[in-house]
């Protein structure tokens, strides 16, 4: 028990950033599949796509995704999205 | 229009443990722009490093190539190395890309901003990283 909750605690100072389609690695599934596990339910995950956020966005958010960035990433942006669920 | 400020050479080495000035192999131009920071302006192709030689500490495990992309921190040398060594209890994040430009790219710019970063090109190498940070 004791365990488990340092697991959660450690977790949640850590990020993810998925891509959304890597080989054998399907940015969605996996972050269905790591929501499901308690250690993952606060750790930021943040989907990397070259896809148009407008049809996919949703998907992501609905999967369990923190955010979406845009693929060439911008970096304004991407500072935005760190400070806010990763800030230093 | 974008305004050049300060023009810089750079080195790059085809080896990334040959990272000695001397051991240099060719040069090219970085240019800080006003308003959008220091931009590495040169070809990249393979696994070469780039580094401005005035941000080159002689002992430091400098990250993947970096070409063209924003790093306002390298405004100061002292920021720079500051902002490169990891500190304990730091955020960690974990990207998962199979382009290696790209998570090359994530890799040192979140690491210049203080983040320990891991990185995974595929399913296997995800999981391995994600096990050994973040134990199910």
């Amino acid at each position: 028990m004791q365990q488990g909750g340092r697991s959660r605690a450690r977790a949640c100072s850590r990020s993810d950033f998925l891509d959304l389609e890597s080989p054998g690695l399907d940015g969605l599934s996996v972050a269905q599949d790591l929501r499901r596990h308690s250690n993952f339910e606060r750790v930021p995950i943040i989907i990397l796509s070259g896809h148009d956020p407008m049809e996919h966005k949703q998907s992501a958010i609905d999967a369990g995704c923190t955010d979406y960035l845009l693929k060439p990433v911008d970096f304004e942006k991407l500072d935005e999205i760190l400070q806010h669920v990763v800030p230093l | 229009m974008s305004e050049v400020v300060q023009t810089s050479r750079f080195a790059r080495f085809d080896n990334p443990r040959n990272r000695s000035r001397q051991q240099g192999e060719k040069w090219g131009e970085s240019q800080v722009v006003r308003g959008l920071g220091t931009r590495f302006i040169s070809n990249c192709e393979g696994p070469h490093l780039f580094c401005p030689l005035d941000f080159l500490p002689p002992e430091r495990e400098w990250g993947p190539p970096m070409f063209q992309f924003e790093l306002n921190r390298l405004s100061s040398r002292s920021g720079t190395v500051a902002a490169a060594r990891p500190k304990r209890n730091t955020p960690t994040i974990l990207i998962a890309e199979d382009s290696r430009d790209g998570h090359e790219m994530l890799q040192v710019l979140l690491g210049l901003k203080g983040y320990s970063v891991l990185t995974a090109a595929d399913a296997a190498g995800w999981s391995k990283s994600r096990s050994s940070v973040f134990p199910i």
